[in-house]
């Protein structure tokens, strides 16, 4: 008899949990903010690129602390007018504040930052600024310093002599510019190393291999690569994994998937890590802040960048993403 | 056994019906909450497909708004104004409605985007609208027109972003959709796993339960059709009681133990059998040595008496002598021998039995013709015989104590003249044989008559009390008589002092008699 009853139970335990796991994932939304003080929207260009997908989720994150509600908007059909657009509709739509990344370079683009200002709507930029644009505030990577850590880290793995190519973004970038000039920086001071060239990376990966390869058979004497931006830091360490390009030491740009296999497979000498969660963070937190009309906020936020190499790539865990609601226009 | 069977019955049912029970019992709860999954599943599915089209209903108001908006830059017509503004009034309390309804993704923070957007159209066409009325404060009417359209088209640039919600919100719900549906295809393969889960559970205890089971009843069903075999076999004594005995306690062990006490009761039964068969033949045993021993002093007693004398060795002896007169030529004597030997022989053979009349009176021939030869004429013998009864069968030696009597009370003083007359006469009337011995000798006096009389008065009436060997002569011939009828004989005695004696026998002798006794007759005929 107790046998019998014991069965009973169990069977109906085992289905009580299933049929309430079933009920309370039916019932799972947004995780709402019963009175949401402001609402922001994050402007990304893509929602399945770790980088800004990390700045959106470390955005998320803040709503939570600051009672916020942050609206992440991905754009298929990346542009200046795009963005542009989606910033008008934030305005429209009566958004307490937008955070963008300054990656424009168009008139509209200026213009529409400036619009926004004046309709007495906060633009944070993130990752790369423009700073005569009247933004509230850059929230990012000093990139100057980046590339500086860039730099040195080429300069220990070489050894201090050698024949560099440099890969920036194909946007003449303040960012990527900034990362340069760190970059010579330090590296000018041995007199031993030579910036053989500077590549302008493209956002397509066959274009970019294509120009890599051509520039590796054009000088054939390269020893150090430096990947600045984060389309060629993804493939360099396959493309380059052959014995042909053994002798090839590579310093690359931002902590992906990626990169941190080729850290971890020795392929890559560094990865310089920014850290797109604080920004994200950091943007909900002064646009806030903001709203809240604090005085003296700063116009410039440096959030950290990390060297990352084989000796402690296990320190710094891939940023999770997960959890952000994202609307894809 | 009684009380046994009343506590122990239905065990094995019991067992069963649990067993069906703790199945139903899983299948109904597995079927009902597989059924509440499914159901919750459906009804999310189905209020997200309503949400769909609900919204949808929603976004072609809102490009129907934006036609109205159209027709009104156009026309300028109030009633359109009035109707976009009843729309958009409209639009916004179904956004307020969405807001709190549908739940997914970020849909909330959507419908307050819209929410506001609808408030900024509708300021951008009020805006339109007071300016197309002041049309007169205008210097040219391409100014004006300049003017109220720079208003329209953030107006209609604001109903473009909200139409471009719609795709958002639809793929969010659409994904709810497939997540559902996902959902539902988890709930499905894990009910179905659960449900193999439990079958192959429920199988195994099923198989578990039924090998048991089986193994219960079967197990000691066959120990018990062994044992019945041996009891069939072997020797029954030999069984021990409960060489079978189920552990649990169910029918089967009620069987058993019903089989086992039927089995004690058979060996007790048969002990008790052979304990009375042996006391039986105990019995008999004693009894046979009794009857032995009863025969062993009935031979005793006969071999004493032929100790004192061996008839027989006298008879043959006689018959030698008989021969040896012969053969000296001494006739006479030879006769007198072989008289004598023939009344021997019958008086041997056939004291102690029944015999033919005609044999006795042969017997008593022979008797008289030694008495002729003793007395010579003294005594003259007369037969008057009835041939018909010479077959009757009466018991031996009854006529020549008579004779003797009459020779030797009656005759015996007489020196001539003695005259016995032997008759038998059948009285067919009164189916009754009368022997009578009658003599002319001295006669009986009266007191001795009467004295006679009443001795056979007595032995008639106690005839069947007293030993027949206790008496002699006439007393005995009477009780012999007696014995042989059933006391339906009858003995008179006549008699003249001085003249004459007879005794007359009478014996009952019907046809049958007659016949019967001619059968019994063939038997005995060489004795």
């Amino acid at each position: 008899m107790k046998k019998g009853r014991f069965v009973l139970l169990i069977a109906l335990l085992l289905a009580g949990t299933v049929f309430l796991t079933a009920f309370s994932e039916a019932t799972t939304g947004d995780d709402e903010i019963s009175d949401v003080k402001y609402n922001f929207t994050y402007i990304s260009g893509t929602y399945n690129d770790d980088y800004w997908a990390v700045i959106a989720k470390g955005a998320v994150d803040a709503d939570q602390t600051f009672l916020t509600n942050t609206r992440c908007i991905a754009i298929t059909q990346l542009t200046s007018e795009t963005k542009a657009e989606q910033i008008r509709k934030a305005v429209y739509s009566k958004s307490d504040g937008v955070i963008i990344s300054g990656n424009g370079k168009t008139e509209d683009f200026y213009q529409t930052i400036q619009d926004t200002i004046s309709a007495d709507v906060p633009v944070v930029l993130v990752d790369t600024d423009i700073a005569d644009s009247g933004r509230n505030c850059y929230i990012g990577t000093d990139n100057y310093e980046a590339g500086k850590m860039a730099g040195e880290d080429m300069i220990a793995a070489t050894g201090g002599k050698g024949i560099i190519a440099v890969i920036v973004s194909s946007n003449d970038l303040q960012s990527e510019r900034g990362r340069l000039a760190g970059f010579r920086a330090a590296v000018s001071a041995y007199p031993q190393m030579e910036i053989r060239t500077v590549l302008e990376g493209s956002k397509n990966v066959q274009e970019s291999k294509e120009m890599l390869f051509d520039a590796l058979n054009k000088y054939p004497d390269i020893t150090g690569l430096f990947c600045g931006e984060s389309v060629s830091s993804a493939y360099a360490g396959e493309a380059l994994a052959s014995e042909q390009y053994r002798n090839i030491k590579i310093v690359a740009f931002d902590l992906t998937k990626d990169t941190l296999q080729f850290i971890r497979n020795g392929r890559y000498y560094s990865v310089i890590a920014q850290d797109p969660y604080q920004i994200g963070y950091e943007a909900v937190k002064y646009l806030s802040e903001y709203q809240n009309g604090e005085k003296n906020l700063p116009d410039v936020i440096y959030t950290k960048t990390y060297h990352i190499d084989q000796n402690n790539v296990d320190k710094y865990p891939l940023n999770q993403s997960e959890g952000v609601v994202w609307n894809v226009y | 056994m009684e009380r046994i069977l009343s506590n122990k019955s239905h065990i094995t049912r019991n067992k069963l019906l649990h067993y069906f029970k703790t199945l139903l019992g899983i299948t109904a709860v597995l079927v009902l909450f597989s059924f509440a999954m499914n159901l919750v599943g459906i009804w999310q599915f189905n209020r997200t497909a309503n949400d769909i089209s609900t919204m949808n209903g929603f976004f072609e108001e809102v490009m129907d708004t934006g036609q109205l908006m159209e027709h009104y830059v156009q026309l300028y017509e109030e009633s359109d104004y009035e109707n976009l503004e009843q729309n958009i009034t409209d639009l916004n309390s179904q956004a307020e409605y969405f807001s709190n309804t549908i739940q997914v993704g970020n849909s909330k923070r959507i419908f307050r985007d819209i929410s506001h957007m609808l408030s900024a159209v509708k300021n951008n066409m009020k805006s339109t609208k007071t300016l197309i009325s002041e049309k007169s404060t205008f210097e040219t009417e391409v100014v004006w027109v300049k003017a109220y359209e720079s208003q329209y088209e953030k107006a209609e640039e604001g109903i473009g972003y909200i139409q471009s919600e719609k795709s958002v919100l639809n793929v969010q719900l659409l994904g709810q959709m497939s997540v559902i549906r996902e959902r539902l295809r988890l709930n499905l393969i894990i009910s179905a796993a659960v449900t193999a889960l439990v079958l192959i559970f429920s199988g195994f205890y099923a198989y578990w339960n039924a090998k048991s089971l089986a193994e219960e009843i079967t197990e000691p069903i066959e120990k018990l059709t062994q044992e019945a075999e041996r009891i069939q076999t072997g020797n029954l004594m030999e069984m021990k009681v409960h060489t079978v005995y189920p552990t649990d306690n169910n029918e089967l062990s009620q069987l058993a133990e019903a089989f086992y006490l039927m089995l004690l009761r058979i060996q007790n039964q048969f002990t008790e059998l052979q304990k009375m068969d042996r006391m039986k033949e105990e019995l008999q045993q004693s009894e046979l040595e009794n009857l032995k021993v009863n025969n062993l002093l009935k031979n005793m007693e006969l071999k004493a008496l032929q100790h004192q004398i061996n008839p027989h060795f006298l008879f043959n002896t006689l018959n030698m002598i008989s021969y040896t007169a012969y053969l000296e030529d001494a006739e006479k004597t030879q006769t007198l021998i072989s008289t004598v030997a023939a009344f021997l022989r019958y008086s041997l053979d056939y004291s102690d039995r029944t015999a033919l009349l005609s044999q006795e009176l042969e017997a008593l021939e022979n008797y008289v013709s030694l008495q002729e030869q003793r007395f010579g004429d003294r005594i003259k013998f007369h037969f008057d015989l009835d041939c018909r009864i010479d077959r009757m069968k009466i018991p031996s030696l009854i006529l020549q104590p008579l004779v003797e009597n009459a020779v030797v009370h009656g005759i015996g003083s007489y020196t001539e003249n003695g005259y016995i007359v032997i008759q038998t006469v059948w009285n067919q009337k009164q189916k009754t044989a009368v022997l009578r011995v009658s003599d002319n000798g001295v006669g009986i006096e009266n007191d001795k008559l009467l004295e006679l009389r009443n001795k056979m008065k007595e032995i008639q009436e106690k005839a069947f009390e007293e030993e027949a060997t206790r008496h002699i002569g006439l007393a005995n011939v009477y009780l012999r008589l007696l014995l042989f009828t059933g006391g339906k004989a009858d003995l008179q005695i006549d008699s003249t002092v001085g003249k004459n004696t007879t005794i007359t026998l009478t014996i009952p002798c019907s046809d049958e008699n007659l016949a019967e006794s001619e059968a019994v007759n063939d038997n005995n005929i060489d004795r």
